[in-house]
């Protein structure tokens, strides 16, 4: 399991959660992904050391079946990308991806956020809408993100 | 901070260069765009000539539709991974749009249209047919789901195209002929996403279906043309293979549109790589093949070229279909707009892109919810599920949108020489979820216009479910909203059993005149999927005239 740590973005700097010109987005991730490299700002391996509460899961895309017959088209997991915003929080933003089982788990405070989440590639599909949760105390709170592979 | 990023960006100008590179091409205005078309592809095929009426009599080959398999490890249905929430509330009433000096089917500015205001919008008022199709059991298909519905209407025939079956009526909806796609093709393949149009032109039917692949195979997409007016007749058939980095083997061409101006045949698909799946999305192309090689059964030979997700073929209005100098592609973005592609009308000419439009829209952000049951129905995602219209200097085009968390529809038009989106919504109520549209449109003089808009809505306020639609616009109305003026022509049942829906819906222009006081172009057929009591979806053709 991937596990990407809390990472707190200052106010102003330009993380772009609603939707742009995907190049536009790409640089900006691209720059992000560089000072996080090279600040250290978000670590990978292990949550925040004695934090108790968050968010895991996991994300899945469908298989791409244009047509089906009885049973639902099958799916699989996906790496992606989450962005995810505490709600009423200005500027605080958190990233995380998930490995090629789909797995993720981010440590985060208790509050409510919003989960933005991404394909990898930066291609038009696969797509999955944004996701509201809830962190409590002490909890972590399970999310099943699943992405439209865009076949049908 | 201002250190760091200075950091960031000394250690990868590779990624800023190539960034700011993209950046600049998405933000260009049109005349900025130094669109290059680039083929990473290419096509082939040799005819084969078959007959429907003698492969209908002969031994039929089994169907052999898709086969989704078991539910993945979560149990959770895909295809579309919206969630089912009801929405709160209702929907807004949008801002009026309706007639604009020089926006689409204005008229002149010397010879404004008198009808304007006065009656801006209007179901067309004379059902001349409304019946049913074929239907989940009787699909050759083994019980699939969904139809991908579509039909195109001819000099004296519907023909109705879905799962895996082509059905042919007469005008008033007799049974004519049908075969199974597999035995009509004569191939074993698994098929799926058929579609079919008319060449007003040339009178003949042309259609494309595709091939779900195989890991190894050939990427191929079977594109038929019949040879005369009838559909029940003899067809050229061509099975289109592709090669290049475009079409890894085991390449799914998915979605396939088709389209037509006076002299191509236009297709786009979505690659989708390999195999017997996962499918992951690879890339869109686009290509034209020339009329006049698939009507004489020549072998045909093309490059294609890469077009944005979902890119829609656009087929040229007029009875005959007018002459135009440009053929166009047109690609519904959720979140931006539209892109717009054109190529020279020379077959096979490189496809580029003109004009990236910003006209932001949601693409529907949950499930179509049904009264009586708790199962949900696919929305789709924002693309096109059918072929745009090129009326005079106006792109028409129809897709599924997010309205106030409620799934609705929007239509418009698009100024092909100013790059300038004109919308509109429709719907039938404010409680209404909307989804699967298409649009016809006939040109009914200069910058003027009817259009047809078809689209499927349930009404859980009302107990009402899966019900198939019809609303109007008639020439000079401009783009006007559509609410809640639009005529039902089948209340269907709720289904428990089916979960997909669409994939696509049609509109077609009739090219002959439904009487002796309707002339030509003033008729056009529909096709929308509904669900009858035991829950099976079947399709519903209507022929529908502004007279």
């Amino acid at each position: 399991m991937l596990t990407v740590s809390e990472r707190d973005a200052a106010a102003g700097e330009p993380i772009l959660l609603l939707p742009r010109p995907t190049q536009v987005r790409a640089i900006i991730i691209a720059i992000m992904s560089l000072i996080i490299a090279i600040t250290g700002c978000g670590h990978i391996g292990a949550a925040k050391s004695g934090q108790t509460s968050g968010i895991r899961g996991i994300t899945r895309v469908d298989s791409g079946c244009p047509v089906v017959t009885s049973t639902p088209c099958p799916t699989v997991p996906l790496r992606a990308r989450l962005l995810i915003r505490r709600l009423g929080a200005e500027g605080r933003t958190f990233r995380a991806e998930s490995d090629s089982s789909g797995h993720f788990q981010i440590a985060l405070d208790p509050g409510r956020y919003r989960i933005w989440p991404e394909n990898i590639s930066g291609a038009a599909v696969p797509t999955a809408l944004p996701v509201n949760v809830t962190v409590r105390s002490g909890t972590w709170t399970i999310v099943h993100i699943q992405f439209d592979s865009g076949v049908r | 901070m201002k250190s760091r990023y200075i950091l960031a960006l000394i250690a990868s100008p590779a990624l800023l260069l190539g960034g700011l590179a993209g950046a600049a091409g998405a933000l260009a205005s049109p005349a900025g765009l130094t669109a290059r078309a680039v083929t990473t592809g290419s096509g082939f095929a040799a005819a084969r000539s078959v007959n429907l009426r003698a492969l209908a009599a002969g031994p039929q080959l089994p169907a052999h539709a898709w086969n989704g398999g078991p539910l993945g490890i979560d149990g959770r249905q895909a295809g579309a991974n919206l969630p089912v929430r009801p929405s709160t509330g209702h929907k807004p009433v949008p801002a009026a749009t309706t007639w604009r000096a020089g926006g689409p089917n204005s008229g002149t500015r010397r010879h404004p249209p008198a009808l304007s205001r006065r009656l801006p919008r209007t179901p067309p008022k004379t059902v001349n047919a409304n019946f049913s199709g074929v239907n989940q059991a009787g699909a050759d298909c083994n019980g699939c789901q969904p139809p991908d519905t579509g039909a195109a209407v001819g000099l004296t025939q519907i023909v109705e195209a879905v799962n895996l079956r082509l059905e042919v009526y007469s005008k008033t909806g007799g049974a004519a002929c049908g075969v199974a796609l597999n035995t009509f093709l004569h191939t074993t393949s698994r098929l799926s996403d058929p579609h079919i149009v008319f060449d007003n032109l040339n009178h003949r039917f042309a259609m494309v279906v595709t091939v779900v692949p195989t890991p190894g195979s050939t990427p191929a997409l079977y594109m038929l043309a019949s040879k005369t007016s009838s559909a029940c007749g003899s067809w050229w058939l061509y099975k289109l293979t592709f090669s290049g980095s475009s079409f890894p083997k085991g390449t799914l061409l998915d979605y396939p549109y088709i389209g037509q101006d006076r002299t191509s045949l236009l297709v786009s698909a979505n690659n989708f790589c390999c195999g017997a799946g996962p499918f992951h999305y690879t890339n869109s192309q686009a290509f034209s093949v020339a009329k006049s090689l698939v009507y004489s059964g020549a072998t045909v030979k093309f490059s294609t070229y890469k077009v944005a997700f979902s890119s829609a073929p656009v087929t040229v209005a007029g009875i005959p279909m007018a002459a135009t100098s440009k053929a166009y592609f047109l690609a519904a973005v959720p979140g931006f707009g539209y892109d717009l592609y054109h190529m020279s009308s020379t077959p096979g000419s490189p496809i580029t892109l003109q004009a990236k439009i910003s006209s932001p829209f949601t693409a529907p952000t949950r499930r179509v919810i049904q009264p009586h049951t708790s199962q949900t129905l696919d929305p789709s995602d924002g693309r096109m599920p059918a072929t745009p219209v090129l009326s005079q200097n106006f792109v028409w085009f129809a897709h599924g949108i997010n309205l106030n968390g409620f799934p609705a529809v929007r239509y418009g038009a698009i100024g092909v020489l100013t790059n300038a989106p004109f919308v509109a919504t429709a719907y039938h109520s404010a409680k209404s979820d909307d989804f699967n549209p298409s649009i016809g449109i006939a040109d009914a003089g200069t910058n003027l216009i009817y259009a047809w808009v078809n689209w499927a809505y349930t009404d859980t306020s009302q107990n009402v479910a899966t019900t198939d639609t019809i609303d109007g616009v008639l020439p000079g109305a401009g783009v006007p909203n559509l609410l809640g003026t639009d005529r039902a022509l089948i209340h269907g049942s709720p289904t428990s059993s089916n979960f997909r829906f669409g994939d696509f819906s049609s509109v077609e222009v009739d090219p002959t005149a439904a009487s002796g006081t309707c002339p030509a172009g003033r008729t056009a057929v529909t096709n929308q999927e509904y669900f009858t009591s035991n829950g099976q979806w079947a399709t519903r053709l209507a022929r529908l005239s502004f007279c």
